[in-house]
Formats: structure tokens, sequence, C-alpha cells
């Protein structure tokens, strides 16, 4: 607060001051313009990172259980995770126009490498003594993939989300100031071309603590009951 | 009991090699229904590879395993029912006491409607009823034993294989599983493979000792303890017996020389 205040003085017009920004963010809670790009970005979020996680753990999965998926896909990971996502958004958005759709797909492509390695690591990291116990008891595949396999990745899968849905809220904005005409990132963008910064700085940070309200409370709350069986 | 003509488990000309290293030599077997035996046999003599096979997991080099007169790992051979309680626990720690003994029951061939009565029933024969609905990190390394010996019991087995299950509980839980374990088998009429290198161990539990040699593993010798039921795991003449066992193995596990 005290550095912010100190470069509010500085760096004056271009940070606002913390009580100007305060003022801003209230007026911006009062507008029903605001919620209404609030929800359209909390779904794009959702859905992007929906479809990321959904896709990365089913190929993470996959490639860590197939040696053949594993030499082919893992090369394609290493490019996937080496490029940087600005260039997924633009070629998308050029291959597909600025819609909805365009957006949904650049998120899940530049978020879905992350996701598949983490679970990959994981699936290949499991306990293989229970594998052995699953066959000696003829568990049939499908049971010892719910019972056995899934159990054990939860961890990885909980990093997975997590990772997930803080890459998709943090592209979401790059996607929407990029090519979107409507959304919170188009907002913040429209505000920085206007050189409104109160207004961009306060979306930001609304927009910032809502994420971290829905990261801590369901994602948290999640986790706490799928390892409640820890000791 | 007839145990000659009640063969449960044969085994025949028995040899796994991995690649070009030999991992059992020979090992002809049969275990009568009911009957316990022991393996003994040195550290790294080939011990785990043989339960391997007889479990299902791993078909052999040469030779044929039968149990109850069906080939295993034929061509249309189906894999049989066995119970296997491994050294540690091998429990799905997110699933409760009750829906781990589930798992297996599902993929055995006991009805549904049986499945509470029995899971009752083997939880308070191993004396760990109270622990039905526990998280098994929340029990004792001995409790988890019990519970991975009722998993074992529950399948309705052809036989059960124990390796080693108490090699990592302190002494006086292992004893006192030692004697449950005897009294289960006693009421149950199980058939038990356990394999040890605890030759104390094996003269108290067993009807019969097949030793192994250093590996690649042969079967030795077979040897049927002559101390009748019930033991005490002090009873001086488990010491004599055990005495004359290390005398027998000292030689065939080449350990005078070392």
């Amino acid at each position: 607060m005290v550095v912010w205040i100190i470069l509010s003085i500085i760096v004056r017009p271009w940070i606002p001051t913390p009580v100007d920004t305060v003022i801003a963010m209230y007026r911006a809670l009062g507008s029903g313009e605001f919620y209404q790009d609030l929800l359209l970005t909390l779904w794009r979020v959702l859905s992007a990172f929906a479809g990321a996680t959904v896709v990365g753990s089913v190929l993470g999965i996959l490639v860590g259980l197939s040696r053949r998926a594993d030499a082919f896909f893992r090369p394609l990971l290493s490019i996937g995770l080496a490029v940087p996502d600005p260039v997924y958004i633009i070629f998308t958005i050029l291959a597909l126009g600025i819609g909805e759709q365009a957006g949904f797909v650049a998120l899940t492509i530049a978020i879905t490498p992350f996701v598949t390695n983490i679970v990959r690591s994981s699936v290949q990291a499991r306990d293989l003594t229970l594998d052995e116990m699953v066959q000696v008891y003829r568990i049939p595949f499908w049971e010892a993939f719910w019972a056995n396999l899934v159990p054990q990745l939860v961890p990885a899968l909980l990093t997975a989300v997590r990772n997930s849905f803080a890459l998709s809220w943090k592209l979401v904005v790059v996607v929407e100031a990029l090519g979107q005409p409507e959304g919170l990132g188009a907002a913040i963008f429209q505000s920085f071309r206007l050189l409104r910064m109160r207004e961009m700085l306060a979306l930001a940070i609304l927009f910032t603590i809502l994420m971290e309200l829905i990261e801590r409370g369901a994602l948290g709350r999640l986790e706490r009951r799928l390892l409640r069986w820890r000791a | 009991m007839n145990k000659s003509s009640d063969i449960v488990l044969e085994v025949k000309d028995l040899g796994v090699s991995f690649e070009d290293q030999e991992a059992i030599g020979k090992i002809d077997l049969s275990v009568a229904r009911g009957e316990f035996i022991a393996i003994l046999g040195p550290s790294g003599c080939g011990k785990s590879t043989l339960l391997n096979v007889l479990s299902g997991l791993l078909p052999p080099t040469r030779g044929t395993v039968s149990v109850e007169g069906r080939r295993m790992y034929g061509p249309e051979s189906e894999a049989p029912h066995v119970g296997y309680v491994f050294q540690e626990h091998r429990l799905l720690p997110w699933r409760s006491v009750k829906k781990n003994l589930e798992l297996v029951l599902a993929a055995s061939s006991v009805s549904r409607q049986l499945w509470d009565d029995k899971i009752n029933d083997i939880l308070e024969i191993l004396h760990i009823s109270r622990y039905k609905d526990s998280w098994p990190l929340r029990l004792s390394g001995g409790e988890r034993q019990r519970v991975s010996i009722a998993r074992a019991l529950l399948v309705e087995p052809s036989y059960v294989m124990m390796d080693e299950p108490f090699s990592t509980l302190d002494e006086l839980t292992a004893r006192t599983l030692r004697q449950e374990l005897i009294d289960i088998w006693q009421r149950t009429g199980a058939t038990i493979v356990f394999v040890t290198h605890s030759i104390r161990e094996a003269t108290f539990l067993a009807d019969r000792i097949i030793f192994l040699t250093r590996g690649p593993a042969n079967v030795d010798d077979s040897y049927s303890v002559p101390i009748g039921r019930p033991r005490d795991y002090e009873d001086p003449r488990i010491g004599q017996v055990e005495a004359e066992i290390v005398k027998r193995v000292l030689g065939v596990w080449e350990l005078e020389k070392t």
C-alpha cells in the first residue's frame, strides 16, 4: 500500500491513488455494465477452464499409460509448452475470426499442454504395487481405473485444475482485449485506450478478487473433500 | 481329510527366466486343500517371482501350474481366484475398510446379497469390526494387515498367498497376528502358501515347509513339521525343530562358506 501511494505520487497521473481506485471500484460495482461484462468473462473463463481440464486430463492419462501415446505426444507437448500464449490467441483469431469460438479454442489450446503434462507425470509416478494388487484380485479395467488410478491422480488433478483456472482467467482478459468487443478484458483495454487508468485498475482489482475467491472457496473446498482420507 | 486326493495347487517343472537370467530353476510342488505350507528360502532366491507366477501375474518360461485341476496360463484358461496378503497392506487409502473389501468382492464370484454378512463375519473374526468405516491410514500397521488378511479370505480363494506379511510389524504385534492367523486358518479351512525367511515363523505356522535353494530357486526338500497343534511360539520343541532346520539349510543356502 505504501509503495502504491508513493508510486501514485511519482508516476502521476498514470498510476491512480488508492482512494481514487476505491471510488472507481465502488462506481463499477454500482453499474449494470460491469455485471454484464463480468458474467460474460466468467462464462468464458469457466468454459475454457473446463474444456482444457477435461481434454488435458484425458490426454495426460492416455500419454501416462501408453508408451506409444507418450512417444507420439511428448514432442508435441514440449512444443505446446514452449509456444508463447499470445501466439495461440493471435493465430486462432486469424483462423476463426473474433467470435466466441475463437476465444474458447485459443484458450483451450493454450492451457491444455500444462494440464496434460501435470497429469502425465502423476500417472507415470503412480504406485505400481497397487496395480499389482488390482491384477491379483482381477478387478475389471474400468473399475480399477476409477477405484485405483483416478484417486491417485487427485492431487495432480487439483494442481492441474488450479493452474488451468489461473491461466484461464489471465488469458481470457488477453483474448478479450485482443479480439472481443465485450467482457471485462475488453472493458479494461477500452479504459487503457482512453487513458482512464482509475477505471482500468479498478476493474482489474475487482476481477482478481473475484477469481481469488472462487479459487480459494470452491477449489479449496473441493480439495479438502477429495483428500479427506489423508491421516 | 485326505490331502493327497484333493490337490488345490500343483506346480510341475516350473522355470522362469528374464532374458538370459534364470530366476527360478526347477520347482515341483503340490498343495492339498486346507494345507498350510511355508516356503522358506534365502533373500533373493526367487520367492517373489514364484508368488507372481502363482498369483497369475507372471507366465512361467517353462512348466505348468494347475489350480483345482485347471491349467493356468493356457490359451483359454482363466486366472484363478486367489487371495494375496502382501508384505505391505496395499489397501486403497482413499476407500474405507468396507469399500476396500467390496472392491474385491465385486470381482469375485460371491453373490452381492452375501457381501454384508461376509464382511461383518470376517471383520468380527479378525477383531476389527469397529474399523469397518475407517480410512486405512487411520489404522495401525497390525490393523491394516488384518484388513489385508480379511480381503484375501473374503473372495473365496482357491488358496491364499502370504508374502512375509508380518515382516514389517513389531514383534509383539507379529506374534499376536501369527496366532490369530492359525485360528482363522483352522476356522475357515483355507489353503495357505506362506512365504517367509524366518525359520521359527515357518515352524510355528506350517504343516509343511518347502525349502528353496539359493537363486535361481530349486526345491531342495519338503519337510513335515513334527509338532501337533495347538503350538506355542515359545515351545522348546519349536526351538529344536528350528535348530534342526538351520543345520539342514546352512549347507543348501551356502551360508557355511560366508
